[in-house]
């Protein structure tokens, strides 16, 4: 035990610690990648799942089983405005039988606000809930990280509509959905341009969704 | 000893990396998986909408096809079309998509389903149908049209006009503005426009004929000469109304004694039709009926209005909920088609000088409505107010801007939308009724 020896322990801690600095530094690194990953594929999947949703249903407007009850589909969009839609459709029996059981139905989309006691506790303060409701019953929430809800429509003529008549018809023929979806509880702290997280913001535009029963008979 | 330990980090990083790696390779997978199933699934989707829209070409061109195409191949995957009439005359159409894509995180083959029913579109649809459109006639800001609107000629708008139903046209449109004194060219269609639509005008008084001879009445001189009918409609307080009828031959001036009948036992699936001859029109009617009266090359087949010809009930009434909107009355459980095989006239009477009601859906075959002897010296003769909709061949003059004659007022009858008068006049073409995808 000499001073050599001193030198070999006081340099065997220097690298010890650096090394473990380095595994440390590295372990860190894992975790956040690994949570940027997963929270960008949480991401993606939440949009597709609404994107899949509105398709299905706006797909429907002025359909009916029973097609004398919805007379003129052309009157199927009952309110429209920038960011909720209540149309006259026939939701499916079940998963199964996606065809209705003939009775028309209201179906209503609207986006709540970041402020709502039910975003009021999640980390991004940006996030807001998709409404969808059905007749009367209890409105069917999600929160899939949904920060923009925006609706546009547009005429026969392709111009939009800035100003909806009183009562249907409305005159719209198809519409723009523009829908943006972040994380609701991302890794580390808020990123750059107003973007919250980290993770990316997923951005999805339909530009002409069509329902064809909004143009037939 | 050394050597162990450098063995067991390297097989202890090794390990770390690998979990590390596989959740990434993982997540990456699952998104791309996420991406191409929704792909698939609208590729899918686009492909059974494009066996529909294949099949509804076909019927359009030809109304009388049925049949099928099985594993047609289209846009990577295939079709199956089923073509069936069903309830006489209605057309269903599945189209059935198959694609192999991923769905459900595995590599399989899915079905997409659409479904279309088409009908035969009548004529008692239309709000306002003019088959020829005046070259110089122009609708103006300040017009309404209500309810769905057809043309075989081009729509010529002045200005906005508003049209409250669906637009189609043959000849397409022509939108001129910022003249006369009215504002930029912007009609507004508010149940959409769509051309080139072709709806030809037709009228199959066989058809009419043979309904009254089989549960209906049909009125027709032995000694072939053509024959004037007078029907008074009228409600009685019963169920079932009467309605009282006389005729003369045509061109002679007396009238045979007026017959009281039930309707139910006139015609009981209420078509009334004058073979050659005219028709003179007036009451309050009972039931559901189509009347209307056939011509002879270019004479005859007048349907002459003497008076109102209404519901006991109005078929539309103010929405309490949109002031200014009509809603159908839900009480009115009455009908009326009138088909004359020329032209509607308002004859020029006491009756008619003091505004004129009518609820039907009256088709002009070889004219249009008018008023007898209308010229700009008439007088005015108050409002013509039409509750049901208007077919004619080409539109006719009914009043002057110096107030000669009438003030036309049309309000589609929404109950068209989706039940007709027995019989009354069919297009020959389809039109698709529902779509399901």
């Amino acid at each position: 035990m000499g001073f050599s020896t001193l030198i070999d322990i006081l340099g065997s801690s220097l690298v010890g610690g650096l090394i473990l600095l380095i595994l440390f530094r590295m372990n860190d690194s894992t975790v956040e990648n690994s949570y940027l990953n997963s929270g960008e594929m949480i991401v993606q999947s939440n949009l597709l799942s609404i994107i899949e949703l509105l398709e299905h249903d706006f797909r429907k407007i002025g359909y009916c089983e029973d097609y004398d009850k919805i007379p003129n589909p052309a009157t199927a969009i009952i309110e429209a405005t920038d960011t909720s839609i209540s149309f006259k459709t026939d939701v499916a029996i079940d998963e199964d039988v996606q065809t209705g059981d003939g009775n028309v139905d209201i179906l209503k989309y609207w986006v709540g606000s970041p402020t709502d006691s039910e975003v009021a506790g999640t980390p991004n303060p940006k996030d807001r809930i998709l409404y969808r409701q059905v007749n009367s019953e209890t409105p069917l929430a999600a929160n899939l990280g949904l920060t923009q809800f925006n609706l546009k429509y547009f005429d026969d003529d392709g111009e939009e509509i800035h100003t909806m008549p009183s009562a249907p018809p409305l005159g719209i023929i198809t519409l723009q959905i523009d829908v943006t979806v972040e994380n609701t509880a991302s890794y580390g702290d808020a990123a750059d341009e107003d973007v919250y997280s980290k993770d990316k913001s997923a951005f999805w535009r339909q530009i002409r969704l069509s329902a064809p029963g909004l143009s037939i008979r | 000893m050394g050597g162990k330990a450098i063995l067991l980090v390297v097989i202890a990083f090794s390990l770390m990396f690998s979990v590390v790696n596989f959740n990434s390779s993982n997540t990456t997978t699952r998104a791309v998986e996420n991406l191409s199933e929704y792909y698939s699934r609208t590729n899918l989707q686009n492909i059974a909408a494009s066996g529909a829209n294949m099949a509804a070409n076909i019927i359009f061109k030809d109304p009388t096809w049925t049949g099928s195409f099985t594993k047609l191949p289209f846009q990577g995957g295939y079709i199956d079309i089923n073509v069936t009439k069903f309830a006489v005359d209605k057309i269903k159409i599945t189209s059935t998509g198959y694609l192999t894509g991923i769905y459900d995180s595995e590599i399989k083959e899915d079905t997409s389903l659409v479904k279309i029913i088409l009908e035969p579109s009548s004529f008692s649809k239309f709000g306002y149908y003019t088959n020829k459109w005046p070259s110089g006639g122009y609708l103006v800001t300040g017009d309404t049209v209500d309810g769905p609107f057809h043309t075989q000629g081009k729509l010529l708008t002045l200005g906005s006009p508003v049209f409250m139903g669906k637009v189609t046209t043959k000849g397409g449109i022509s939108s001129i503005g910022n003249v006369y004194g009215y504002g930029p060219a912007d009609p507004e269609f508010l149940g959409g426009y769509e051309s080139p639509v072709d709806v030809p005008f037709t009228l199959n008084t066989t058809k009419i004929k043979d309904a009254g001879n089989y549960d209906g009445k049909v009125f027709q001189d032995a000694g072939g000469n053509a024959l004037d009918v007078r029907l008074v409609f009228s409600d009685d307080g019963s169920s079932i109304g009467t309605v009282e009828y006389s005729t003369r031959v045509t061109g002679t001036s007396t009238w045979s004694t007026p017959v009281t009948a039930k309707l139910d036992t006139l015609a009981p699936n209420g078509v009334i039709w004058n073979t050659k001859g005219n028709l003179y029109l007036s009451g309050t009617v009972n039931g559901k009926y189509t009347v209307g009266t056939g011509k002879s090359s270019s004479s005859y087949g007048y349907v002459y209005l003497e008076d109102d010809i209404v519901y006991r009930d109005s078929p539309l009434i103010s929405d309490p909920a949109n002031p200014g909107y009509t809603i159908t009355n839900p009480d009115c459980a009455d009908m009326l088609g009138v088909v004359a095989e020329k032209q509607v006239v308002v004859k020029d009477n006491t009756a008619n000088r003091n505004n004129i009601n009518i609820h039907a859906s009256l088709f002009n075959y070889d004219g249009g409505i008018t008023v007898e002897g209308i010229s700009p010296s008439k007088p005015n003769m108050g409002t013509m107010k039409i509750l049901g909709g208007l077919i004619e061949n080409e539109a006719q003059t009914t009043g002057y801007t110096n107030g000669a004659g009438y003030r036309q007022v049309i309000k589609f009858d929404k109950r068209f939308e989706t039940t007709t008068p027995p019989y009354f006049p069919a297009t020959e073409t389809y039109e698709i009724v529902s779509w399901f995808e």
